[in-house]
């Protein structure tokens, strides 16, 4: 039977080309910290176009969010990204 | 003033303002290393997306390194994992291989414009740099 979580895990994942874009910005740089504004500008885009990706990564648990100041930043979760990552890995195997 | 594209051509006409491809470029050498590239960049689109541990799963149960010479067969396997969300990850697939072969990635073509597509386009101007790059240095050797 396929799990159900999992399978959605793996969906959401790949829900869109910006959060495509986000993950692989993310996980080239797993130390980067930035603002919404600022991750849009990395990855070529306007906060509109990636405002609701990246709270959907919050959500998730992958992206963290903390206080600097007055901003609010974001960060990789790593260890909850390698939870989810190995969880998608494990999902994709049982489907073969 | 017109720009001629080889898209906007007849394809009976001959395209005089591309560069021959039929000299370096379909030496087994430049074959090859379009095909490394498009492995490489395989494994580092799953990888930098998905993690190492799904492009482990990808290439031991999936033999996905074994397609890279089959775009079709690539994009249907891949379909088969992923559903309709394959195409979020061939984009990223696309983007590595552009990247990695130092070429213009345009996010800007149409939706029907699939796998298949974007390697030919990425393999025609592989050859097209490859040609220049052997021409500027004075030919293979």
């Amino acid at each position: 039977m396929v799990d159900q979580t999992k399978e959605n895990i793996l969906q959401r994942l790949l829900s869109s080309d910006v959060k495509a874009d986000l993950l692989v910005l993310f996980h080239k740089n797993p130390g980067l910290i930035d603002t919404m504004e600022g991750i849009a500008r990395r990855i070529g885009r306007v906060t509109s176009a990636v405002e609701a990706e990246i709270r959907d990564l919050v959500a998730m648990g992958l992206l963290k969010v903390k206080f600097i100041g007055a901003a609010q930043v974001y960060a990789l979760d790593k260890v909850r990204d390698k939870h989810v990552l190995d969880e998608a890995a494990n999902h994709i195997k049982s489907i073969q | 003033m017109s720009r001629t594209s080889s898209k906007s051509q007849p394809r009976n006409q001959p395209q005089h303002s591309e560069p021959s491809l039929n000299d370096y470029s379909s030496t087994p050498q430049t074959q090859e290393s379009f095909l490394k590239a498009v492995h490489d960049s395989l494994c580092d689109g799953i990888q930098h997306l998905l993690g190492k541990s799904t492009c482990d799963v990808l290439i031991e149960s999936y033999h996905l390194d074994k397609l890279t010479n089959a775009p079709q067969e690539l994009h249907d396997q891949l379909s088969h994992i992923f559903g309709s969300s394959a195409v979020v990850l061939e984009r990223i697939i696309v983007k590595e291989l552009y990247n990695t072969c130092d070429l213009n990635y345009a996010d800007t073509e149409p939706f029907n414009f699939n796998l298949t597509d974007h390697l030919k386009v990425a393999r025609k101007q592989f050859m097209i740099k490859t040609v220049w790059r052997l021409r500027e240095n004075g030919g293979p050797n």
